[in-house]
């Protein structure tokens, strides 16, 4: 049990250090926020104590060092310089390789412990402390000490689970005698008759009165672990012999607007509850395994004329709609923290590539299947290691070509039908064309005398082992990084475009699907084969008579509402067998190159789709994204629109009105 | 680590030795019971315990009261220093003062809660 919690603790902390971390970087740029100084000492401040609590002595004792240096920076004694923003990132590290180290991931070297402290007092000018005593309570007594000290009473009431927690409430103690001078009372008077006690149950209460000068919120702080799991009162005690003067009576309310304000915080923190990846991926197979049995059902009621039936059928469908939708979204994360972790990339890239380079995210709160965000990791790190190393050019260089020294590197996401794009744009130098055509040439991808569009030069980027880098750098050059992206992307049944000024810079634009697991989908008809297309792209469905056919002369295109559409006939560009039927239908959707239509013999309906991977032997197959089991126990492909109209796009020599927006590259 | 001895007819021991905490607390329960149930004089013996956390001070306490309801003989012998200041930090000197009568200095020969009615 205590084992469980104290894994909790290293989920947290770790959600702690990226909140330390991404604090630090902001504070790199905004020394004088103390604001930012708050949220980094609460960071290292909760890390420590709730590390102590759970036995992760030396991470607390650490953590306690460069918590009470940023004490200093908080009281104004010493300035957040940019030394200190990298000591403290370099501490965040150590932290956590000492969280790995107790998770039997690697080790912590403990001598680079010692050499961040090392630096940390060199910085700071406080001596070394002795190895014997507890770390350093001397620097919170002083910043306790500079006001004027008040009484205040805590009134402690554990939860029931507190010790199962693994929590001990004599460390809080401890913790709280280093604010000031404290009387701890227990109230035992819970303890039950020994047959009926609870051995893990905490029956105990406590009141204890501080003398300090700290005020309600840092003595809340020493609480901030269990504060879920216990009633906390923090109260100051007015002198018995004073009157109700004037001066004391703002104290009261003050803390009760603390306890207020602290009371919804934990009423918004006791909605929510920490659940395992693994179990919401389990929940979601099991829903999509749900509504393939549903589709079932619905088949097998259909097929019987038997309308109670079908009415349970509907139903049970509309049961599993829902439940689909709500599981769907407890699965999906917005964008944002994937973000910001870049934030540390480019800063430590910055300064070891010798650039100046700020890192701007737009659209963070894009929202994405939390399997589709996992493993885009990878490719945005490889795309923004490449943007710092071949994109960004050197202040000095960047001065010459009359652009401000600092680089930008723009991260940014926003939703397009059912999917996502997520761009990586760069005000750098652009890629340089000619050396791409000439390492293709060299590596004998393509003839020297070819014509080549933008796109197809571009696409050679994303070829394994391809690099224009005259030199192999510890960030990049190797030619294996946009290799990484267009892998990692193509597993997703994502797109690559790639898009770039000489001059200006670059923008990698990585189009991914919503989810990989359940989408809703239409369901059609061509021939006898049916198929799904994501009801996310698609826009309307109108007839297609012989007669339009015969007005467009031939042509594949159709004029809905005086817009001219060109359209994809599936049985043909499929090579489907089938009769033509009298009357067709055309599904117009938006594609990334524009409103396309595709012609069925006839629209089924709605269909839950639950997206099966085709596999490896089918990756090549272009057109189609994915397969789904329908009610009857058939197949049917689920049909990928904007690649079926970029083939056709290739492949025809047709001239339709497209809307491309800039250069495609599908990987 | 805890030890429970039956030492003769008439007297159960049980020993805590180092840190003793919510891990042992179902355990300890169990031989409490069991002690105060067969009648027997109990005694604790914490010399050698190092620090008692929460859960492990609250069951001494039952304990305690407990042996006293069911007119059990009931001794705390040796309080390490390490223990006192233990409790001292929670807040539990009346615990303290219930195991080991005020009058009674550290070596002497513990009183039960018997001989103390």
């Amino acid at each position: 049990m205590i084992d469980k919690y104290k894994q909790a603790f290293q989920e947290e902390a770790r959600e702690i250090l990226l909140e330390l971390e991404s604090a630090l970087l902001e504070l790199n740029e905004r020394r004088d926020d103390s604001e930012l100084v708050g949220r980094v000492f609460r960071a290292l401040h909760t890390i420590k104590g709730s590390g102590a609590m759970f036995g992760f002595d030396a991470l607390a004792a650490f953590t306690h060092h460069i918590e009470n240096t940023f004490d200093l920076v908080r009281n104004g004694r010493l300035g957040a310089s940019p030394e200190l923003v990298s000591l403290s990132l370099a501490a965040v590290d150590q932290i956590k390789a000492m969280l790995d180290e107790a998770a039997g991931q690697g080790g912590a070297d403990l001598a680079v412990s010692a050499h961040i402290l090392e630096k940390v007092r060199a910085l700071t000018g406080t001596p070394e402390p002795s190895p014997t005593k507890q770390p350093a309570p001397e620097t919170e007594k002083s910043a306790a000490s500079t006001g004027a000290t008040r009484n205040w009473r805590v009134s402690f009431r554990p939860g029931p689970d507190l010790l199962r927690r693994g929590a001990n409430p004599l460390l809080l103690f401890r913790e709280l005698r280093k604010l000031g001078d404290l009387q701890i009372t227990a109230v035992t008077s819970a303890i039950p008759p020994l047959d009926e006690l609870d051995p893990e149950r905490c029956y105990i209460a406590w009141t204890l009165d501080l003398t300090t000068s700290a005020d309600a919120d840092e003595i809340r702080d020493v609480f901030i672990f269990v504060e879920d799991s216990c009633e906390l009162v923090v109260e100051p005690v007015l002198p018995s012999s004073a009157p109700d003067s004037l001066p004391s009576a703002p104290a009261a309310p003050l803390a009760k607007r603390s306890d207020d304000s602290r009371s919804t915080e934990q009423t918004a923190q006791a909605s929510s509850i920490r659940v395992a990846a693994a179990k919401l991926d389990q929940l979601v197979d099991l829903v999509g395994q749900l509504v393939t049995v549903q589709a079932r059902l619905v088949e097998v009621a259909a097929r019987h004329e038997d309308h109670d039936m079908q009415a349970v059928a509907e139903e049970i469908e509309a049961l599993t709609t829902e439940l689909r939708e709500t599981s769907m979204g407890m699965r999906t994360l917005p964008l944002r923290s994937t973000f910001e972790r870049f934030k540390r990339l480019v800063y430590d890239l910055s300064r070891s590539l010798h650039k100046e380079v700020e890192l701007s995210c737009d659209g963070g709160d894009t929202e994405l299947d939390k399997t589709v965000i996992d493993q885009l990791n990878d490719p945005l790190m490889h795309l923004i290691r490449n943007s710092m190393d071949h994109g960004i050019e050197a202040p000095e260089a960047r001065r010459a070509a009359g652009k401000l020294p600092t680089g930008t590197i723009r991260l940014s996401a926003r939703h397009a039908g059912a999917q996502v794009l997520v761009c990586v744009s760069d005000d750098g130098k652009g890629i340089d064309r000619e050396a791409v055509r000439a390492r293709a040439i060299e590596k004998g991808l393509v003839a020297a005398d070819a014509r080549l569009s933008e796109s197809e030069l571009f696409s050679f980027i994303l070829a394994p082992g391809f690099s224009t880098a005259r030199e192999v750098s510890n960030v990049s050059g190797r030619g294996v990084g946009m290799d990484v992206v267009r892998r990692n992307v193509e597993a997703l049944r994502g797109s690559i475009e790639i898009d770039s000024q000489p001059g200006a810079g670059s923008t990698v634009t990585l189009r991914l699907p919503l989810t990989l697991a359940i989408i809703d989908g239409l369901l059609v008809r061509v021939g006898h084969a049916r198929f799904v297309m994501p009801l996310g792209n698609t826009v309307e469905c109108v007839e297609l008579t012989r007669q339009d056919i015969q007005n467009a002369n031939g042509k594949h295109l159709a004029n809905i509402r005086g817009e001219i559409i060109p359209y994809i006939r599936l049985s043909e560009h499929l090579q489907m067998d089938t009769e033509r039927p009298e009357r067709e239908q055309i599904m117009v959707a938006e594609t990334e190159h524009g409103r396309f239509g595709f012609v069925v013999d006839q629209v089924l309906g709605d269909h839950q789709t639950v997206i099966k991977n085709l596999g490896r032997l089918y990756r090549n197959v272009q057109v189609v994204s994915g397969a789904t089991i329908l009610g009857d126990g058939t197949v049917a492909l689920i049909l990928d629109l904007h690649r079926l109209a970029q083939s056709v796009i290739r492949d025809s020599s047709a001239h339709m009105q497209v809307r491309a927006p800039c250069p495609q590259v599908v990987a | 680590m805890l030890t429970a001895l039956n030492d003769g007819e008439t007297r159960c021991v049980i020993r805590l030795e180092g840190e003793v905490d919510v891990a042992s607390a179902a355990e300890l329960k169990a031989m409490l019971i069991a002690a105060i149930s067969c009648g027997k004089e109990l005694q604790m013996d914490l010399e050698h315990a190092t620090e008692l956390d929460v859960a492990v001070a609250q069951l001494l306490w039952s304990a305690a009261h407990q042996a006293r309801t069911a007119v059990t003989a009931f001794a705390v012998l040796h309080v390490s220093e390490d223990v006192r200041g233990t409790l001292r930090d929670m807040g539990l000197g009346d615990l303290l003062a219930l195991l080991t009568p005020p009058a009674q200095s550290e070596d002497s020969v513990p009183r039960t809660s018997k001989e103390r009615r």
